[in-house]
């Protein structure tokens, strides 16, 4: 019965008693790699609802400006005039060759 | 009963509150020191130094675990032991009383800081010839007083029944 008590002791000074080993203090605990920067769990990466999804071709822009309508202007009346002078000069070389041709 | 909550209990209230107190001052005295110069490492003389280290087991650094469960279930049961050393103290009297209330004193202290700082603070070193004890508190003084003079008082008096 006496055995009992004291065992019943020993285990009570065990678990109420907090002493550690000198080992400890010299050593050092390893410690596990700090995650302090972790303040949100990283999500899983997943794809964007429309990724599957082509892209629609969109309309011409109509609404141009007075200033650009002018320059488009300018810029066909400029080719118009190009146009003239080369067929023109095509046909001056073109009744040149039908002389050399009738000789 | 009502004597015992009269007389006895003020008297066991106030021995407890001391060791508590005095287990407290000595702990927050060095985590101060800790606190205000990074670490703690005082030598007194050749037999005892001053090094704080946190034990998160029980004695003799057994069931040091960074697991809280069992840190958990732990302090669940000398939560429980407390409540029995309570309860030995309410029906026992005499001299057994007196042992146990320093064992409750010493083991409330530590239990304070198992809920505060989730670790008991150890600071004292006991050392010879470059043998270490192991590092203890002023807490674990009381309990292993009181548990020892329990052990003794058991042994006396199963001399003495054996005697007669």
């Amino acid at each position: 019965m006496i055995e009992k008590k004291i065992l019943f002791l020993l285990i009570t000074l065990l678990f109420l008693n907090s002493c550690t080993s000198f080992k400890k203090a010299i050593t050092g605990e390893k410690k596990k790699p700090g995650s302090e920067f972790m303040v949100i769990k990283k999500k899983p990466l997943t794809l964007p609802p429309n990724f599957g999804d082509l892209p629609e071709p969109e309309e011409e822009d109509t609404s141009d400006d007075e200033e650009t309508v002018e320059v488009k202007q300018l810029l066909k009346g400029i080719a118009k005039e190009k146009e003239v002078t080369t067929n023109a000069s095509e046909g001056l070389e073109n009744s040149i060759l039908k002389k050399i041709k009738k000789n | 009963m009502r004597q015992f909550l009269n007389k006895k209990f003020i008297f066991y209230l106030i021995v407890t509150v001391i060791i508590f107190s005095f287990d407290r001052i000595s702990k927050l005295y060095v985590i101060n020191i800790a606190e205000t110069y990074g670490n703690v490492d005082i030598f007194i003389n050749n037999f005892i130094n001053i090094i704080l280290i946190w034990n998160t087991g029980i004695g003799f650094g057994l069931f040091s675990f960074e697991q809280s469960n069992i840190y958990n279930f732990i302090t669940l049961l000398i939560v429980l032991i407390n409540f029995l050393i309570i309860y030995l103290i309410a029906i026992n009297e005499g001299i057994k009383n007196y042992y146990l209330v320093i064992i409750l004193g010493g083991s409330l202290g530590n239990l304070f800081d198992r809920f505060y700082y989730s670790a008991v603070p150890d600071f004292i070193d006991l050392n010879y010839n470059g043998f270490h004890w192991f590092v203890f508190n002023i807490a674990d003084i009381f309990i292993t007083i009181g548990i020892i003079c329990l052990i003794l008082d058991e042994i006396i008096i199963n001399k003495k029944v054996k005697h007669d």
